[in-house]
């Protein structure tokens, strides 16, 4: 075998760590575009002014005669006119295949319920629904988790009960978020009996889920800390409990809205214990309530892909495409706030 | 420095304070103690059913067929399907999250300037927290098809649910999590060691080898098995890309089920909470439990004993 000059080994080295990486991001590039171009479909929409004359067409004959330039479900639109005024005569805007049509942004996409008909499914469900979620989980696990991470690691006597607190709450971060959702489902449905489905449900389960990882960024956010802050703080006659309220946690505070931010991210992207409390449903009339039956973003793209037809397929990436765009907000907020903390 | 929290705090403040503290770590242990309990208990029903014996040994895992014939139940409900179905799909995650994720790390901890460095830290920041769901969609509607052309080509036959694809696509979704943390390990090696080996004559690649890479390898044993532990729980993208039927099978064309997926089919259909069939997820909720526990304290392990060793965090 020929032994090779250390440099040679070297390059051929570099060469195989570039190569990984630019492999993985290409992998990435493929990703994004792919869910871009799918979506695209979905966040625009052609449409078609016709000349509709209900007074010597039924809705079914005039969709009948223009149906090769119609989509299937257009026909819902043409009934929907049909029924406000069963005399209309003029111009009516449908969804169509012809290439000619304009091609508009589709705002109804966020502000219409979920349908069974591609053409007047949007995410206004959805929407709410993650939002109210987002705000349950916010109230009920920020107070909790950042009270204790700030006790766990600022006051808590340092003894073994404390490593036995670490441990419990390292494992808790670690188990996987399905586990959440069935002690959602015993805890909240079967023993509080709470309306199944509700985005009140859905948030507590999230809180669950969120308190570890809440707990364990505040603490890393406080190890951040010079220990000499304490030290003069209590040094000038602070109580432990001023020294943490008064100058500990404010020093800290860029790094724990980092923590939090983070947290949300993540809370906003879950999906699979919310399947388990039953907030995959179907529901056309959703409206917003934090008792009422509710779904998220994530659950609504599931939904959605499982669809057969290619136009609820185009639906779930653009609403992929709308919740990246949230996500994306979150974590840059979270990067922006450790960057300010960097630098001071 | 502008004080943002300022509250007077008197003494009975402070000790109420201090007690309502004490009650938020308190709610933890709760937490941790209901699902433990909560799975034992109903792990516990559900045992009362079926015998743990035929649970823990059943080759087949059928639960539909339990509800036509009830006394068929060595049919029903066997895990080692489901457990050789995860360990298969995570096993090919980690065959190609393991080399891109941790040549993303030495990338980025010995080869990348830091301009290149700081961005490409973020974009794995904002990579790491896209959701499972955006790659169980990508997984379902452009790598199952690509596969699926490409195998056609040499003319081998694939399922459309292959183990294989959900297996890939998992394996990318982890490397954004595992470069983090394996790039943090590699970092944390004190600059001393990898000096000292460049000074003496090393070239590079010789040095992140023999030096950096021993030095860091517990923490890197860390990030893999972090990867692990999460591509094992890893629920939406396997329900999206992965089969529902279970299948006792090593081959990742083939199409398999995994223990999350099963959680899942069986509590989002319409039974009465004491059945069999619901009892089961939470059977499997416990294995499932029990695994990822046992990673984690492998992981505390290593990490705790890595420390006393550097004596730095």
């Amino acid at each position: 075998m020929v032994r090779l000059s250390r440099d040679v080994k070297h390059n051929l080295f570099k060469r195989f760590i570039y190569t990984c990486v630019v492999g993985t991001f290409l992998v990435f590039v493929l990703l994004f575009s792919s869910v871009l171009y799918k979506g695209i479909g979905g966040l625009f929409e052609r449409t078609l002014p016709c000349q509709v004359n209900f007074v010597t067409h039924t809705p079914h004959a005039y969709y009948q005669l223009h149906k090769d330039h119609l989509r299937p479900g257009a026909l819902k639109h043409l009934y929907d006119a049909y029924h406000k005024n069963p005399h209309f005569e003029g111009l009516l805007s449908l969804p169509s295949r012809d290439k000619a049509a304009t091609f508009t942004f589709a705002k109804w996409f966020f502000s219409y319920n979920d349908s069974r008909y591609a053409e007047s499914a949007g995410l206004w469900g959805a929407l709410w629904g993650s939002l109210y979620v987002l705000l349950i989980t916010l109230i009920t696990a920020l107070p909790i988790g950042l009270c204790a991470g700030i006790y766990l690691e600022e006051l808590a006597p340092r003894h073994g009960l404390l490593s036995l607190l670490e441990i419990i709450i390292a494992n808790l971060a670690a188990v996987p978020s399905i586990l959440y959702g069935l002690l959602g489902l015993a805890m909240f449905i079967h023993a509080c009996d709470m309306p199944r489905s509700s985005a009140l449900v859905g948030g507590l389960t999230l809180a669950l889920m969120s308190l570890p990882l809440l707990v364990t960024s505040t603490r890393q956010a406080l190890r951040t800390v010079p220990q000499s802050l304490r030290d003069s703080a209590k040094a000038l006659g602070a109580s432990p409990l001023q020294a943490t309220f008064h100058h500990v946690v404010p020093y800290a505070f860029p790094p724990i809205m980092t923590g939090i931010f983070i947290s949300m991210a993540r809370v906003l992207g879950e999906t699979a214990p919310l399947l388990i409390v039953g907030l995959m449903i179907f529901n056309p009339g959703a409206s917003p309530g934090f008792m009422n039956a509710a779904t998220t973003l994530p659950m609504q793209i599931f939904m959605w892909s499982r669809h057969p037809e290619p136009q609820f397929i185009a639906k779930a990436a653009a609403a992929i495409l709308v919740l990246i765009l949230f996500l994306a907000i979150l974590t840059l907020m979270a990067l922006k706030f450790r960057r300010t903390h960097d630098r001071s | 420095m502008k004080n943002r929290f300022f509250i007077v705090l008197s003494r009975p403040v402070q000790r109420g304070m201090g007690v309502v503290l004490v009650l938020c770590c308190m709610i933890l242990v709760v937490i941790a103690l209901s699902i433990v309990g909560l799975l034992g208990y109903e792990t516990g029903s559900f045992l009362k059913h079926v015998s743990p014996w035929q649970f823990l040994g059943g080759l087949t895992w059928d639960p539909p067929s339990f509800v036509e014939k009830p006394t068929d139940l060595m049919h029903a409900f066997g895990i080692i399907p489901l457990v050789v179905g995860t360990l298969l799909i995570t096993c090919l995650a980690m065959g190609v999250g393991i080399p891109l994720g941790l040549s993303l790390a030495i990338y980025l901890a010995c080869f990348s300037k830091p301009l290149m460095r700081t961005s490409l830290k973020s974009i794995i920041e904002i990579l790491a927290g896209v959701p499972s769901i955006v790659y169980g969609f990508f997984a379902l509607y452009v790598i199952s098809p690509l596969f699926h052309t490409l195998f056609d080509l040499l003319t081998i036959t694939i399922t459309s649910e292959s183990a294989l694809t959900a297996g890939v696509v998992l394996g990318v979704m982890v490397v954004p999590y595992m470069a983090s943390l394996a790039d943090d390990a590699l970092r944390a090696v004190p600059s001393a060691l990898t000096d000292q080996a460049l000074a003496l004559g090393s070239t590079l690649t010789e040095m992140i080898l023999k030096v950096q890479i021993p030095a860091a390898l517990p923490g890197l044993l860390g990030a893999v098995l972090m990867g692990f532990s999460r591509a094992i729980g890893e629920t939406m993208l396997v329900v999206m890309a992965a089969g529902l039927t279970a299948h006792l099978t090593f081959n990742p064309l083939n199409s398999v089920t995994t223990i999350t997926v099963q959680i899942v089919s069986l509590m989002t259909g319409d039974q009465e909470f004491e059945s069999a069939k619901t009892l089961s997820a939470f059977a499997l909720g416990f294995v499932l439990f029990f695994i990822t526990l046992i990673l984690n304290t492998l992981i505390l392990r290593i990490s705790h004993g890595h420390r006393k060793k550097y004596g730095t965090s």
